[in-house]
Parts: C-alpha cells; structure tokens; sequence
C-alpha cells in the first residue's frame, strides 16, 4: 500500500459572520494558498474532493457552487462528501491507494452564520423518530453530557478546565474566533441552554474555508520540506438508532484507538473535534490519553467551522509537527449526534 | 472594487423543512399506526430483546425485526436536559426537557420530550407515562409528551 504524506494545509480567518461573502469567496484564499505552499496548479491535482453541508446553504446540490472556487477545465477528477472535509480527505487517500491519484486537493467549507445551526443540524438527524420533535444540537450533546455527569466520569470542572486550556491555546492560531478565556465565576453561574450545557460549553458559531493536499512518497520528496506521513487512519459509525446507543461510552472511538495501535505510539499531542467541553475529557478517557496536550491550536471551542474543523484538527496537527520537535501526532474528527461517527488519524514525522 | 464581505448580506425568508413526504414502511408504520390507537408497541429479536420505538434491525447484529410486542406506556429516564428557555422550533413553549426514555420491558430509550414538572423533580432513573395527544397525525408527536408519574 502506498505511504501518504501531507503536502499542505490553510486555513481561513474564522470568523462569527461572513456577512455577504459566498461560499467561492472563502475557498478561494485557502486553495491559493496550498497552491502557493507546494509550487502546485490545479493541473498537479490527481483528485479534487470537498466537504460540505446542503442544508446550511439550504438547496440541494449547493456544494457545486463551490467548485467554482478551483479550475475544472479541462475537465478533472472530482467528488463531494456531504460530511466534514475529514471524509473527503479519507476518500482521497482511498484515491490514492487505488492507484487512481498521486495527489489530492480537499476542501472543507461552510457558513452557518445565516441560519440557525443547532436546528439545522436538526434535519440530519432520523426523518421518524428524532427530527419531527425538533432535538437541537445542543440539546443532544446535553443528554450525553448529563448521563456522563451521573455516572461520574467527568464534572462541570473538567469541563472549565478543557474550556478554559483550549482557549488559552487559541492564541497559537492566528485564526481562532474565540480568544477571550471566561472567569469560572461567570462560567459556573452562566445559564444553560439545555442542561448541564451553558453557551461556554458550546463550540462559536463561525464562518470559513480549510485546503489541504496530499501526496504520495515520490510527491513529498520533490517539496524539500519536512515529511509528515499519514501512518494510520480509521474511521467507524455508530447505530442510526439513537436509543440503542450508549451514550455513556463510545465503542466507535475505542475501537478506532485500538485500530490505529495507539498503544504502541508515543504520542506528543492531540487534535480532537470537540464542538462542546465535555467532550474534552470524555475522549481523554475513552482512549487513555493522560495529561497529554489536547488542541494545541485551541480545537473547535476556539473556532469551529462546521465541516471543515474536523479536516483543522488533521491540519492543525500537520502544522504542528511540521513546525515543532514533535514526532506524533493524533488528529480526530467527528460527524452525528454525541460522536456518532469518528475518525483517528495517526500523523508522524518522518526523518530522513 | 469593494468586497462582498463589507457589503449588506441580502436576506429572504426560508422555511426550513423537507419539502417530500416519506413512507414509513411496514415497521415503523405499524408503530405509527398503534401509535394513533394509543398503544405502543415494539419490535422483539430472537434474543427476546425488545426495540421501542419499533426498530426494523437489531443495531448491534443488523439481525431484521418483524415480531411486535405490545408494552406499557410507561418507562424509566435514562438521561434527559432541561430546557428553562424553550428556542425557535422547540414543540413545547414552556420549560421542559428533552429526555432517553427506557419504555418498561424494553432494551432500548426513546427520544421524547418531558413537560408539566419542574426541574428538581427530574432524574435520571425517575418514572414517567405517556400523555397522548387529542389529535391524531400518526408520527412520533401522537405522543404530546411524558409526564412524571407520582409515587
């Protein structure tokens, strides 16, 4: 099997509210700047593959907007994952693997600002059973946050203190939204929205655009620059039934940890895409992580762009071990309601 | 040339829903239709586990589900959130919570909605009933929703 590499990764101011710049308008910058990063034009592009959400756009078919933020003629290999650009990155290195692509381009967007995202998301919920009682967003991550309360797997402690490291860590991403770190006064004595969950324990509502480009071995070589290969990379669902789940733990993301051997890694830190604070210290414990430094970049909490931030968290970790003495990374992405379905990426730096 | 991002964003209203109609199919619509005769009824698998609301496969083994068992309309909740300030969409329009509610007889929770009770009488393992709604649509919300059953 093909060994792949990150070649590249940008990622757009993140901002509350694009106002009328359109969703081409946010991509543009990224893909020149991954462009600019790798000496590449769309015609060194194997595979181009985006993710991005319909109902936040509210039609049908809107992510083909967005190719008009790339060059398709001539015509080029192309695809959509109606996900995180996490997935559509996961589909291009199957791409790759097949043999179909050297390289990819992935591209996550989204603008939630005009809507109201918790009961957008609403709509991706089960059409019989969930969505005609209108369960928003937080309400759902509410009933999980409360049922790992009552079990005493975390408190609303551990949850100030993952907020409040995430946004202290925000100042190392030029791009984070939130940087202003809350008083555990105000945030104990904040009112919920939906219990145990206050606004603090949400992720901002924000607007923006991430690109990323991979490669294969003979790509990374001819960039000069340091090789950060994708070592192990996972992903499973949980049952669309969401009554049969156990929200009390999470056998997709403990299954996942044992896929990529995380056992046998010495990981230097973790990304994880966590939209509320209990998810902090709820995947801390699921996969036994310790005191390891958990969203360097700040994480969701900081900025959160609905599908692109689970590609940030894997791009946020490139950047890391690109740019520090780090050699491990772990990068996680998620999709559904209270972590239905994740990702693990194990990134590396390879020394030559 | 100035941006867009400086411009004002134009705004028209939209109505969010699903403009289509879904068949529910033999399993789910039988729980739809003994829903509007105010009965609940579940799935079963041959481990004798039973699925409420009616599921059409075991989630754990896929393994397909056409047995139905009656229950009571009573249960048990599992988790649930308050919700002090009903938002936009919210069913209910008065503080009430969401809630996983575990149908007595049954291996799975329901998700519905709690209402007529205050906030500190609510907890996880608290018993509640179903209070059916006058009128009829055959969907999910022929429950109005749960209230706690007083010991």
């Amino acid at each position: 099997m093909k060994d792949i590499y990150i070649l590249a990764y940008a990622q757009n101011p993140i901002v509350a509210d694009a106002k009328a710049a359109n969703e081409v308008e946010l991509i543009m910058p990224v893909v020149h700047q991954v462009f600019e990063q790798t000496g590449f034009t769309q015609n060194d592009i194997g595979f181009t593959c985006s993710g991005s959400c319909d109902y936040l756009q509210g039609a049908a078919f809107a992510f083909v907007e967005g190719l008009s933020a790339i060059q398709t003629n001539p015509p080029i290999k192309e695809s959509h994952v109606e996900m995180d650009a996490a997935w559509a990155l996961y589909e291009s290195i199957l791409k790759i693997r097949m043999g179909d692509a050297e390289t990819a381009l992935i591209y996550g967007f989204g603008k939630s600002s005009p809507g109201d995202l918790p009961f957008v998301s609403t709509l991706q919920t089960d059409p019989y059973y969930m969505s005609p009682l209108w369960p928003d967003k937080i309400s759902l991550a509410a009933l999980q946050a409360q049922l790992l309360m009552n079990k005493g797997v975390l408190t609303k402690k551990d949850m100030f203190k993952a907020l409040t490291q995430s946004i202290s860590n925000a100042k190392n991403n030029p791009n984070a939204l939130v940087t202003a770190v809350p008083s555990e006064d105000d945030y104990l004595s904040a009112d919920y929205l939906s219990s145990p969950l206050s606004a603090f324990d949400c992720a901002p509502i924000s607007d923006g655009a991430s690109a990323m480009i991979i490669g294969t071995e003979e790509a990374v070589a001819k960039l000069g620059q340091p090789k950060i290969k994708i070592s192990g990379v996972h992903h499973s669902i949980e049952s669309s039934n969401f009554g049969a789940r156990d929200l009390s733990t999470s056998e997709s993301i403990i299954g996942l940890g044992k896929k990529i051997n995380l056992k046998s890694v010495k990981l230097d830190f973790a990304e994880l895409h966590t939209q509320f604070t209990y998810e902090i210290p709820f995947i801390r414990g699921l996969l036994d992580l310790g005191n390891l430094d958990i969203n360097l970049s700040g994480g969701p909490l900081a900025g959160n762009v609905m599908m692109a931030a689970g590609l940030d968290s894997i791009g946020k970790s490139y950047e890391l071990l690109k740019n520090s003495d780090f050699h491990n990374g772990l990068a996680h992405a998620s999709s559904g309601p209270c972590l239905q379905q994740n990702m693990l990426v194990h990134l590396e730096k390879i020394n030559d | 040339m100035t941006k867009s991002s400086d411009k004002e964003l134009l705004r028209a209203s939209f109505k969010l829903e699903y403009p289509y109609e879904r068949s529910p199919g033999p399993v789910i619509g039988k729980f739809f239709d003994e829903l509007s005769n105010e009965v609940l009824v579940g799935t079963k698998n041959s481990k004798g586990e039973v699925f409420v609301p009616a599921a059409e496969f075991d989630p754990k083994d896929s393994e397909h589900l056409s047995e139905f068992v009656e229950v009571k309309n009573e249960g048990v909740v599992q988790s649930y959130t308050w919700i002090e300030k009903p938002r936009a969409h919210h069913l209910i329009q008065e503080s009430f919570a969401f809630a996983l509610i575990c149908m007595n007889g049954t291996n799975s929770a329901m998700l519905h909605m709690i209402a007529n009770c205050k906030e500190d009488e609510l907890e996880i393992g608290k018993r509640v009933k179903v209070v059916w709604n006058q009128e009829k649509t055959q969907t999910i919300r022929d429950i109005k929703y749960f209230e706690i059953i007083d010991d």
